[in-house]
């Protein structure tokens, strides 16, 4: 609902907050928020993450054993739930980012060069 | 161990947490406290969807939710006590019979052997021609189901020999043949049902013992001592489970026999169902006084013959080299026969002889039974269309406060299923009493090894039907429920309206659909009854009371020729002298029996003109027909003296007359048996009234009565049938001791009374027609309830009207046949479904009649009349509760 707010704002495909999940939690143990902030920050405001999906999205990835939760305290003294990457989830990851990676570049291939596009 | 991975308040405190987290950080960033909590939740978007979707991405949410859905169903079950009572108990009984005919279905036609692999078992026959070679054949022939040939089973031994020693298709050829023995064990001599067997019987089929060994390849053969092994069956009625009885020695036909071992509860040879006592190596025929298996002479076929085909092998490439082996061993006795084709048949389920009548009538109380669950599904379907019109009130608030029509569905098929799942375990228990019941019916003699029992499969079987019946009668009534328009049900006019229901045809379809299934059944349960009453009324042509039969065989203990004959004398002299026996006779068959011996006759020089045919014949003492109280029309009955003399002479019956000498006194006359040349002529010295022989049911075919000593070399058992004075089993125990006085090793076997005999011979008919009535009557009750709940509803729905109707002058009789009319016409209705379908589908069960037609008015008139006169008693309530509304009380409500 958020992302669709404003008009420089892109609607996350579907899944591919599962990976910007996963590519965040590399830099170490964060909690909800803090995720969410990053991926806005990051990407420098184009990516406005829903926050109704951030949850069931980082319950799923938990139950596919690719993060790890556990609660902790936050950098301003809150108690918040934190999570880390598994050996599983980095693995999972780097084959996302190839993913990924083939799939922009073969849409990429098929809608030619920017002018052409318009 | 747990329902979901988290639990919901951790969820909400991490949400609490983000939210905290937010509005600090804006906070810092220079928005002042207030308002940065609320922007905190702004950006967060829906925390309750949210909430939500992390609730439903539990993986154990349906689950939890049917664990709901289960507590929700047990309250609202036990909120109406009767409606569930009557659920429970309908479908108990619908699903009980339904397990009770699968578990014994299961036993007879569908499990497997419990041997080794019994899917590579294969049974050797051959098939009937016209150039087969002559042989003596024992044992049996029968149609197979598959290629439609008429069948033999038996081999010579010769035969087994060269199959097993040069026919490599097979990794196991196993022989047997069944064979009546008496066993002398404890002080008491009866009849055994056993097998010879070959020595790689056992370790071939891969049954093992319980106790002590098999019989081993080394027990098989000459000079060896004789070995005996028992079924368990046996050793629980013979031995009382005593393990000492192995390494005992029994006496086996006169030779005493070790017992080596005991076998396993299931394993009861390879018939499928037709009990086994005892196995004995084949080897000892001969030291056992069998009177014609031979193991040389290649033209006696006694041996029963199943292989073990190997892996990849094609039946035809074995049925072909058992051919090729099989005409070597004719060559020998038979130059110019056809070598027989050989037929592998399927052995995983035993020989299983009669299967197809069998499955006969298993059809039909399978279709019974089937029809029972199905009308008590219609009625449960029923009665909850009508409670989900009463609740429709709770539904419609479900539904507009924002319930999804699919998970009320699954709730209202949870309660379904509760209920089904409810019957179902009651059935489970109901099962077993059904069960032996029927078997009671089915095996009077205790003469079936039917071990149909309450086992895994079972279970599986009424779980399945459980659910599938929960589906049935659940998912049309959940359906209509949530179809509801709230604001209507909601503002209260959905219950006390005035108008006809939309719900109520469907309602009246249903119970008039049940009535009609039960007349099918009612219509059913007459024609039976009426077959049952048909029978018991044939003139027998014999008094069949007061008189008591039992069998013996002396000829396995060694007795043979003018000494048997002589003994059996004795034998029905010490009998009679026994208070209270008034005469006593003999026959080599026990009548009612269904057992015959009959030959061809024909009558050379006999004018008008040479007549051949076929005769029933009856060896017997000259004291059967008098004691049988068997009239003689003609001539002289058979005496003493016939049996002394080697003059051949006969009684012959009515029928036989008429056949044979047509238009004369047959008095005087004789006639030939049989073709083979040489044989003596036969005088007729009398004509006897017809009587049945064999059965009930058949007509009485034309029977020749010869004294019993006509041919001393054949021999052997008697049936003894004893008329008496004193209620027949008052004098059975005299009777034993007066047969062990005289010699104290000969069995008394099957002793009951003529017409416990009768009885049996009818049993099937008996079954079904005392099955029948009862769930005709199951089925006439459940319509009655079904008819009654909606009659009761519609007169609680319309008790506004009937008052406005009251206040405004009709009279309370008018509105009482208005209820009555309405229920008359679901049962017209009814009968107009049931009647049609009875009349097409009671030809199916056309040859289980006797003596009347599937059409039989009478079955259908009475049938009709009964299911009218209980629904108008269903409906009878209600129509009195309507004419007793009280119109101020009714409008008052309003």
């Amino acid at each position: 609902m958020a992302t669709q707010e404003s008009g420089d704002r892109i609607v996350l495909l579907q899944g591919t907050l599962d990976l910007l999940i996963l590519r965040t939690l590399v830099f170490g143990p964060q909690h909800g928020q803090g995720i969410a902030r990053a991926i806005r920050q990051t990407s420098q405001d184009s990516l406005l993450v829903d926050h109704g999906s951030l949850y069931p999205a980082l319950q799923r990835l938990e139950d596919q054993g690719w993060i790890k939760a556990k609660w902790g305290i936050s950098k301003n003294n809150r108690k918040a739930r934190f999570y880390n990457l598994t050996a599983k989830g980095r693995k999972q990851l780097s084959s996302e980012t190839s993913q990924w990676r083939r799939l922009v570049a073969a849409i990429g291939r098929i809608l030619g060069p920017e002018e052409a596009g318009g | 161990m747990f329902w979901r991975k988290r639990k919901h308040h951790d969820f909400q405190a991490e949400i609490q947490s983000h939210l905290d987290i937010e509005s600090d950080e804006l906070t810092e960033e220079g928005a002042n406290p207030g308002d940065a909590k609320y922007q905190a939740r702004r950006v967060f978007g829906n925390v309750t969807s949210s909430e939500e979707r992390f609730y439903e991405s539990s993986r154990w949410l349906w689950l939890e939710q049917f664990v709901q859905d289960l507590r929700y169903g047990f309250r609202m079950l036990r909120r109406s006590p009767a409606f569930t009572l009557v659920a429970v108990l309908s479908l108990a009984l619908g699903i009980g019979a339904n397990t009770a005919v699968f578990s014994l279905v299961d036993a007879v036609l569908l499990k497997s052997l419990p041997v080794r692999a019994p899917q590579e078992l294969r049974i050797l026959t051959w098939v009937h021609s016209d150039k087969e070679p002559d042989i003596s054949h024992s044992g049996y022939n029968t149609m197979d189901a598959v290629s439609g040939q008429f069948v033999s089973g038996s081999f010579s031994y010769a035969a087994y020999r060269q199959f097993r020693d040069t026919v490599p298709q097979f990794s196991d050829l196993v022989a047997y043949a069944p064979n009546q023995f008496t066993v002398t064990a404890g002080g008491a001599s009866e009849f055994a049902e056993g097998q010879f067997v070959s020595g790689n019987y056992f370790t071939g089929l891969g049954v093992l013992p319980l106790i002590g060994r098999p019989i081993l390849p080394e027990d098989d053969a000459a000079g060896r001592p004789a070995v005996v092994v028992l079924t368990y069956r046996y050793w629980e009625k013979r031995f009382a489970l005593d393990p000492a009885v192995v390494g005992r020695a029994i006496v086996v036909n006169q030779r005493p026999v070790t017992v080596v071992g005991v076998m396993q509860l299931p394993f009861q040879g390879l018939y499928s169902w037709e009990a086994v006592d005892l196995f004995v190596p084949i080897n000892k025929v001969a030291q056992l006084r069998h009177p014609w298996f031979s193991l040389s002479q290649p033209n006696s076929w006694w041996v029963q013959i199943f292989g073990r085909l190997r892996p990849g092998v094609s039946d035809q490439a074995a049925a072909a080299a058992l051919k090729a082996t099989l005409g070597h061993t004719i060559e020998q006795f038979a130059k110019n026969a056809d070598v027989p084709t050989v037929l592998l048949r399927p052995g995983a389920r035993g020989v299983g002889l009669f299967r197809e009548s069998v499955s006969g009538v298993f059809a039909i109380l399978g279709a019974v039974v089937g029809l029972v669950l199905l009308i008590a599904c219609t009625n449960l379907a029923n009665l909850l269309v009508a409670r989900s019109a009463a609740r429709g009130r709770e539904i419609a608030v479900r539904l507009s406060i924002g319930a999804g029509v699919g998970r009320l569905v699954r709730q209202l098929l949870t309660e379904s299923l509760l209920l089904a799942g409810g019957g179902g375990l009651l059935g489970l228990f109901l099962a077993r009493p059904l069960l032996q019941v029927m078997l009671r019916f089915a095996d009077r003699a205790g003469e079936l090894g039917l071990d149909p029992r309450i086992d895994l499969r079972t279970l599986a079987f009424t779980a399945g039907v459980s659910v599938v019946s929960g589906m049935l009668f659940g998912l049309l009534p959940a359906w209509r429920a949530t179809r509801v328009n709230p604001a209507p049900a909601l503002k209260g006019t959905g219950t006390t309206g005035t108008s006809g229901s939309p719900r109520l045809p469907l309602s009246r379809l249903l119970v008039a659909l049940q009535v009609g299934m039960s007349v099918l059944l009612l219509a059913g349960a007459g024609l039976f009854v009426r077959t049952l009453r048909q029978l018991s009324a044939v003139d027998l042509g014999f008094r069949a009371e007061n008189v008591l039969t039992f069998k013996t065989d002396p000829s396995r203990n060694g007795y043979e020729g003018r000494v048997l004959a002589d003994l059996y004398a004795r034998l029905r002299q010490n009998i009679a002298a026994i208070p209270g026996v008034e005469s006593v006779g003999m026959s080599q068959h026990g009548v009612m029996q269904g057992v015959e011996s009959d030959a061809s006759v024909h009558t050379p020089g006999f004018r008008p003109a040479d007549r051949k045919g076929n005769a029933q014949l009856l060896r017997c003492s000259a004291s059967f027909l008098s004691t049988m109280r068997i009239p003689l029309l003609l001539g002289r009955s058979l005496t003493l003296v016939d049996e002394r003399t080697s003059q051949q002479v006969a009684v012959v019956n009515q029928t036989f007359a008429d056949r044979f000498f047509p238009g004369v006194n047959p008095v005087g006359h004789t006639f030939y048996l049989g073709e083979q040349p040489g044989a003596e002529a036969i005088q007729v010295i009398g004509v006897a009234k017809d009587a049945h022989y064999t059965d009930v049911r058949s007509e009485v075919k034309p029977t020749v009565y010869l004294p019993y000593t006509d041919s001393l070399t054949g021999l052997h058992q008697m049936t003894f049938v004893v008329r008496t004075v004193l209620p027949p089993l008052a004098i059975a125990g005299a009777m034993r001791r007066v047969v062990a006085a005289t010699d104290p090793a000969i069995p008394v076997a099957e002793m009951k009374t003529e017409q416990e005999q009768i009885a049996e011979s009818i049993a099937t008919e008996r079954l079904f027609a005392g099955f029948v009535s009862a769930f005709g009557c199951v089925a006439a009750l459940l319509a009655a309830i079904g008819l009654y709940g909606v009659m009761a509803y519609a007169v609680a729905r319309r008790t506004v009207e009937i008052g406005i109707r009251l206040a405004l002058g009709a009279r309370r009789a008018t509105v009482q046949w208005m209820v009555l009319r309405q229920s008359l016409w679901m049962v017209v209705l009814g009968l107009a479904i049931g009647i049609p379908a009875a009349l097409v589908l009671t030809r199916f069960i056309q040859n289980k009649l006797y003596g009347i037609r599937p059409t039989d008015p009478a079955s259908f008139v009475v049938a009709a009349i009964l299911i009218t006169a209980v629904g108008a008693a269903a409906a009878w309530i209600p129509a009195r509760r309507a004419s007793r509304v009280d119109p101020i009380q009714a409008l008052r409500n309003e």
